[in-house]
């Protein structure tokens, strides 16, 4: 249910692959303060999910090298996960599984 | 004009030939050209081991040009593993080398009296006898053609096979640079049944390169090394992937019997790095994926080009084999015997599961899980074909056949070739495209990565937005086919140029029409779209020669394991104890749904029928109508 108070956001989140499993949802609303970053909105995530959750997302106080962030359906650099998100927007996470072999 | 040169080893005829331009023209090059020389002369009725078969090692338009990951040279051949089309390709310095001296296409057929090695210089090649290298390690092989000069490329570059190939093993591979391996197929076991050891190659010329292209290939180099999604292969090499495939599911343990292990910090990039004594690249590679290991001393001193992530996976947790030493010391030892690492990892695997079903047992070795010294010791077995190395050394279809007693049922193969490191009930799109693969189960044929990857941008370049989000569902099996026949048209372009796919098909960070940019630099009027075009026409090449083997839906199957039996996924959690990774509780269960469904989307896309065969139109369309015309009426 989006609640959309003047001192906070909605930002929608898309979960793929294990993430989705970790969190129990493919998609869910989450309500943060404006002025949020990227970065808090994961560490925010990682605090409303369980343990494995925060593996998946992180090593340490580092976000994995494997995970792919898009907003807005654009892929974030890690560089820019300073930057504050709008209300409304869409993020989508994977864990970045690709193929191998040489 | 480059060459291409006809090797008779039976008479010792050598003859040279411009290379046809309108094969450049319909095949582009390397995997293309390969493909249409092997169609045209090894046909239906020719063994794997008939000296009638050839071995042809091909370069591509970007070969020994500054073009960013123009590393790779690619050799076929009828295959041993699957007798059916046969490839491989590899990586490292000796295919620009062949480029530079002056050669498209070095075609070897016949069978010499005695072994011999071939001598190339600047656009002349000798057959040269090599009773003295017969038996000798590739590594030992590399030092006794390259000597003092060893790997700085100052007297060359080789290639060769190990006592694997001499004694045709059909997991054996050819072994280029020391470290680097056109493993797949069994190209090093028609290269022994031919008694050709090895060809070292010794190029003066700087190569086909043009002021134009220069600035084209430092700009695609630049894209390389600033694209944020190749990061992790610059940082640690394709054995980033053992954690997030551990925790997806996707890390094949114990022959399939399970997606996880519980002991990843044990074979993880991190542990790995622990044994990395510094990164290597091939040429032209501003990714540098690879590195060099060392395990300095102990029960397991080794030092190796290597481990990646598929050798990790066939070497450790497919085994059951948590030890890192160990894995690097078993790339070892298939290095030097010539063997595919991913093929005898699984086939290590499979007697293992023989042993623990009672249906083999061997008097050396326990075959228990996880046991370095029977994994250790079935590489030497199967590398030298002793005791039950001599079976196992056929792949596991044959062995499976040999020991009887439902081992078939633990053989992890397609078409005859030993399964890659996925998890087809998790990365749907790689079992598809394992099936589908012309030279076997093989993940480098469609490279299908996008949804895996996430990679949303490449989605939204290739295919209608109203299927993306079903699409980038790993899960979701609708529109896998729609990915891998994508992928395999641009995995053929790829290896057709004689480039990396991890420049293309792992992230797609380089696009077809990046690709036709450099073309154009060289000289060859050509777009990004017909550039797949062509690229679909070597796909359907290598399906026709297949269909005229006899090869039909049937070969086009997973093992019964995927697709009969359910694979749990466990959460992967922290022990508050310990503070190592540890599986939890089950999450989910993985399964594939409804395979057929996939195949038959597959087909219809192409063109071909119900029975995997490419139609009359289809052939039609792709100006393949004179090869098809005998095969498909």
């Amino acid at each position: 249910m989006r609640l959309n108070r003047s001192h906070e956001i909605v930002v929608r989140v898309r979960y793929f692959n294990i993430l989705a499993d970790y969190a129990g949802t493919k998609r869910a609303e989450v309500a943060v303060p404006i002025e949020t970053t990227l970065r808090a909105f994961l560490n925010h995530l990682i605090e409303i999910n369980p343990e494995p959750f925060r593996r998946a997302l992180s090593r340490g106080e580092m976000f994995s090298a494997y995970l792919r962030v898009f907003r807005n359906e654009r892929m974030v650099a890690p560089e820019d996960f300073d930057a504050p998100l709008a209300d409304g927007d869409d993020i989508m996470l994977f864990p970045a599984v690709a193929g191998g072999a040489a | 004009m480059a060459l291409t040169a006809h090797i008779e080893l039976s008479s010792g005829a050598i003859q040279y030939s411009t290379t046809e331009p309108t094969l450049k023209r319909r095949f582009l090059g390397a995997r293309g050209i390969g493909a249409k020389i092997l169609f045209d002369r090894v046909g239906a009725r020719i063994s794997p081991f008939d000296s009638e078969n050839c071995l042809i090692f091909t370069t591509g338009p970007f070969s020994g040009t500054p073009w960013p990951t123009a590393s790779r040279y690619h050799v076929t051949f009828k295959s041993p593993a699957t007798n059916a089309y046969g490839y491989a390709n590899a990586g490292g310095h000796w295919g620009p080398e062949l480029a530079r001296a002056g050669f498209d296409a070095v075609i070897v057929t016949g069978r010499a009296a005695s072994p011999v090695y071939l001598e190339i210089a600047d656009r002349a090649i000798a057959i040269r006898p090599a009773s003295h290298l017969w038996g000798l390690t590739t590594v030992a092989t590399h030092e006794q053609l390259l000597g003092v000069e060893g790997p700085s490329g100052r007297n060359g570059r080789v290639l060769c096979i190990g006592l694997a190939g001499e004694k045709r093993a059909r997991i054996a591979a050819i072994i280029n640079d020391y470290g680097r391996a056109a493993a797949r197929g069994g190209p090093g076991a028609v290269m022994g049944s031919k008694n050709l050891k090895a060809i070292h190659v010794r190029a003066s010329g700087r190569g086909k390169t043009r002021a134009d292209l220069a600035t084209v290939a430092r700009a695609m180099s630049k894209h390389l090394v600033d694209d944020p999604k190749l990061s992790g292969l610059r940082t640690d090499g394709t054995v980033i992937l053992m954690r997030p495939k551990n925790m997806t599911g996707d890390l094949p343990a114990k022959n399939h019997q399970f997606g996880q292990v519980p002991f990843i910090d044990h074979v993880d990039a991190h542990a790995l790095n622990r044994y990395r004594a510094r990164r290597l690249g091939c040429a032209m590679c501003p990714v540098r994926c690879s590195r060099l290991s060392i395990v300095p001393d102990g029960d397991h001193a080794s030092e190796v080009e290597g481990p990646e992530y598929e050798t990790t996976d066939a070497l450790g947790p497919m085994c059951w084999n948590h030890n890192p030493e160990v894995i690097i010391r078993a790339n070892q030892l298939c290095n030097e015997y010539g063997l595919d690492t991913i093929s005898t990892g699984v086939t290590v695997a499979f007697a293992m599961e023989c042993h623990q079903r009672g249906v083999l047992a061997d008097r050396d070795l326990s075959l228990e899980w996880g046991d370095a010294a029977s994994i250790l010791g079935l590489i030497e077995k199967i590398g030298r074909r002793e005791g039950v190395g001599d079976v196992l050394a056929e792949g596991v279809q044959r062995a499976a056949q040999a020991i009887g007693r439902g081992a078939g049922e633990w053989a992890l193969h397609v078409k005859g070739l030993e399964l890659p490191r996925q998890e087809p009930r998790v990365a749907k799109g790689f079992g598809l495209g394992h099936a589908t693969s012309n030279r076997g189960a093989d993940h480098l044929y469609a490279l299908p990565t996008i949804d895996v990857a996430g990679n949303l941008e490449a989605a939204r370049t290739i295919f209608p937005t109203e299927i993306i989000e079903q699409l980038v569902d790993p899960a979701d099996e609708t529109y896998k086919p729609d990915m891998v026949i994508y992928g395999e048209h641009y995995c053929a372009v790829t290896d057709a140029l004689g480039i990396c796919k991890f420049s293309t098909t792992e992230e797609y960070s380089l696009l077809p029409d990046d690709l036709a940019r450099g073309l154009r630099a060289l000289g060859v009027e050509i777009t990004g779209a017909a550039l797949l075009e062509i690229g679909e026409r070597i796909v359907n090449l290598e399906r026709l020669y297949n269909v005229r083997a006899g090869f039909s839906r049937a070969n086009d199957a997973l093992p019964p394991r995927l697709t009969r039996e359910r694979l749990v996924v466990c959460a992967s959690e922290t022990d508050p104890t310990t503070g190592m990774t540890r599986l939890g509780a089950p999450l989910r269960e993985a399964q594939l749904f409804d395979f057929d469904a996939m195949l038959d989307r597959y087909y219809r896309l192409r063109g071909w029928d119900a029975n995997g065969r490419p139609t009359r139109a289809a052939l039609a369309r792709l100006d393949l109508s004179a090869e098809g015309a005998e095969i498909v009426g």
